[in-house]
């Protein structure tokens, strides 16, 4: 039912355009007319110039037809445009001129304040009145008054039935795409707009042969009365609805070019970092923050890195069937044959020794690279290629941490070559989620497990390491005094996590390049063993700047939102403390504020960024401090990566299982504390102040 | 720092608003 009345409305819409065409805009189509007569004139002449046909063609491109001449505003010839010219700049320095002007400006802002004194008035009893009636205090909870719920009622049978309406409409529009395209050349025909490219053309055609640069003014003539069309019939603010939303996806396109030159920024930042980095600053200073932002672009650079390599090994035998041995390589990852680098490289090992080519012509095409260096056998090259594709094509994060980040790749394939879409600001957010993978800190232990057999250990190859209060899990030497390096269970000591970070890019190396990185955070950097910090580079986070705005031409927007959120929301609290029911007047300026504000929200998590400033030092702790600056994109960062408190789960559990609250606590009965009251604080000091508990 | 560049926005818009609607009355009155 709904189909057939949209389709219904569309024939009738297309029929109602189609007539407007016929009765109102029959000028233009008679114009059109004329174009392509001049169209035609000016292909014919020339071909018959070129190819050197006589012929008694004269094209008429540069006449002005009797249909546009109502619509010609400028002078036919240039003498007279350049007499109006030199009249305009007289007047525009001539002081009547200026003095009329003012004279017209005063009349314009004396109608404008009759207006006002009307209006003002108006505006003051209305106040009054809203004033006396919200006066009145109640507490009828969530109950409507009587206009609010004839407005609703109205509403509910006029605006919210044309509302959805409109609203279904469009998205059939939009699913019907065509539709919209034969609209939008209806009206170019109807405004003229089909004229001017047929004259462009036929322009073009005429000044290839001759050159004349004496008719281009008669064409900026021609093109003012054409573009002149729409303006008959519309006044000119209404360009205004069709600039608005050109102007709003312009100064958007900026913001995203310009968070994406933030995110290469960061991303030569994180280039810059060894193997390992230690990212501190105190709590709420954006620690794991930061090192989530520089997981997720590294993974992304890895993903680029990867295919880099895949696409200089590939040149290295521009012949080879490539896709075919990537289709090979897919179907033994599936069967789980390959499941990791090494796996990879035996593989390739079994096909060199099995002579597989995947149809390669060796002979033809050759076996060997030669790089200016050293030589290459083909099975080496395969090698370095099935590992970067394996790297590549992996549909798992390549983010090992202990807290979950979550990330929205996706990996576009068509079965041929998969290409994967890592922008993290797309015009449309990605919905596919996936998140990193549980860091098992065996994989990382070379020595003594926590989990004597674990399966996961010496599996860990390349990846993104996240590790968030990393002090916490391997402490310092002053906190690791009791341990032994002797002891039977696995400890800090004994189970060489160090030796691996040390070793660690062995085991990620493709084509030379490391595809490991180790981010982790903490309070203090002295909270890490020196053993382990020395290796590293500490990125100090010394402030978090404020929330600022990538999108340009917004301060009027922002300050409207602003005034209309503070002015309503200071009345509607002061509404709510007196009075329990809906009014209209609240419902209808929470609606506004609300969409507004709203609005704004979303803007500012779509193009928001804040700076952090950065003081970058050698693990060693004595070297020279590098300030740098590092951008947090709201719409990268925040759009549900990680939890800030990925640890709630153990205090949760923890509160859960006391049957007591803030609530329960109990409070002091005055200024001053009682002996009783100081006892209650369990405290070493007022413990041993008073001779009680172990330390006394 | 918020409030200077808000000034300075409206003045800038006002200005321009000026500055068209002097263009506009003075291309009126070319060959009035």
């Amino acid at each position: 039912m709904r189909r057939v009345l949209n389709i219904i409305l569309t024939i009738l819409l297309t029929i109602g355009f189609v007539l407007l065409g016929a009765f109102v805009f029959r000028s233009s189509f008679i114009r059109l007319f004329y174009a392509f007569k001049d169209f035609g004139l000016s292909v014919a002449y020339y071909f018959c110039e070129m190819f050197g046909i006589s012929h008694n063609i004269t094209p008429t491109v540069n006449s002005i037809p009797e249909v546009q001449t109502p619509q010609v505003t400028l002078p036919t010839d240039f003498d007279g445009f350049k007499d109006n010219t030199s009249q305009y700049f007289s007047l525009l320095f001539s002081s009547d001129n200026f003095n009329g002007w003012l004279a017209h400006i005063s009349g314009a802002m004396a109608d404008l304040a009759k207006i006002l004194i009307i209006i003002m008035p108006c505006i003051l009893v209305a106040l009054l009145i809203i004033k006396v009636l919200y006066k009145k205090e109640n507490t009828k909870h969530g109950k409507d008054t009587v206009p609010l719920k004839v407005f609703k009622a109205i509403s509910k049978g006029t605006y919210q039935p044309i509302k959805r309406f409109i609203r279904e409409y469009v998205a059939f529009i939009r699913r019907n795409g065509w539709i919209w395209i034969c609209w939008v050349i209806l009206w170019a025909f109807n405004f003229n707009l089909a004229t001017i490219v047929v004259e462009f053309f036929a322009y073009y055609f005429y000044f290839a042969v001759e050159f004349d640069f004496g008719t281009i003014y008669t064409q900026f003539v021609k093109l003012f009365a054409d573009l002149k069309t729409p303006f008959i019939y519309f006044p000119y603010w209404a360009l205004l609805l069709l600039i608005f939303p050109l102007f709003d996806k312009f100064r958007k396109r900026i913001a995203n070019s310009r968070l994406r030159h933030y995110e290469a920024r960061n991303c030569g930042f994180i280039n810059e970092l060894p193997i390992v980095s230690l990212t501190c600053g105190s709590m709420g200073k954006k620690k794991t923050t930061a090192i989530t932002d520089m997981a997720l672009s590294q993974e992304v650079m890895f993903r680029q890195k990867a295919f880099n390599i895949l696409q200089k090994n590939d040149m290295k035998f521009p012949m080879f069937p490539w896709i075919k041995f990537e289709k090979a390589m897919q179907a033994e990852i599936e069967n789980g044959r390959v499941y990791n680098l090494a796996t990879v490289k035996c593989w390739v090992i079994s096909l060199e020794q099995s002579g597989e080519l995947f149809g390669y012509d060796g002979e033809r095409y050759g076996l060997e690279y030669d790089n200016g260096l050293r030589t290459e056998n083909i099975y080496s090259v395969l090698s370095t290629y099935a590992q970067a594709y394996f790297i590549y094509i992996i549909e798992s994060s390549l983010i090992v941490s202990n807290y979950s980040i979550r990330e929205d790749n996706l990996l576009a394939d068509t079965g041929n070559f998969p290409m994967w879409l890592t922008d993290f600001f797309p015009t449309n957010f990605r919905r596919n989620s996936r998140h990193s993978h549980i860091l098992d800190f065996d994989i990382l232990r070379l020595g003594k497990k926590v989990l004597e057999n674990n399966p996961n250990a010496g599996s860990f190859e390349f990846g993104v390491i996240g590790i968030t209060e990393i002090g916490k899990e391997r402490g310092n030497n002053l906190e690791l005094q009791e341990k032994k390096k002797s002891a039977d269970e696995a400890n800090q000591k004994n189970d060489r996590f160090n030796s691996w970070l040390k070793m660690c890019r062995h085991s990620a190396t493709v084509d030379n390049f490391p595809f490991i990185k180790v981010f982790a955070d903490e309070q203090r950097p002295e909270s890490w063993g020196a053993d382990a910090r020395d290796l590293c580079d500490i990125v100090n986070i010394v402030s978090s700047g404020e929330l600022k705005l990538a999108m340009p031409f917004y301060t009027i927007g922002d300050m409207l939102a602003e005034w209309a959120f503070n002015k309503f929301i200071g009345l509607y609290y002061d509404f709510r403390f007196r009075r329990g029911d809906n009014t209209l007047l609240v419902y209808v300026l929470k609606s506004v504020t609300a969409w507004l504000w709203k609005r704004n929200v979303k803007i500012y998590n779509r193009y928001g960024f804040s700076v952090l400033k950065i003081e970058k030092e050698r693990g060693t702790m004595d070297g020279k401090v590098q300030k740098k600056k590092y951008y947090l994109m709201s719409a990268k960062i925040y759009r549900k990566r990680f939890a800030t408190d990925c640890f709630a789960d153990y205090f949760n559990d923890m509160a859960l299982r006391t049957n007591v609250g803030l609530n329960d606590y109990r409070e002091y009965l005055t200024e001053c504390a009682s002996v009783n009251e100081l006892q209650a604080q369990n405290s070493y000091f007022i413990n041993a102040l008073y001779g009680l508990g172990g330390d006394s | 720092m918020k409030i200077l560049k808000r000034i300075l926005v409206i003045t800038a818009l006002v200005v321009i608003a000026l500055l068209i609607s002097y263009l506009a009355y003075t291309g009126g009155n070319v060959n009035a």
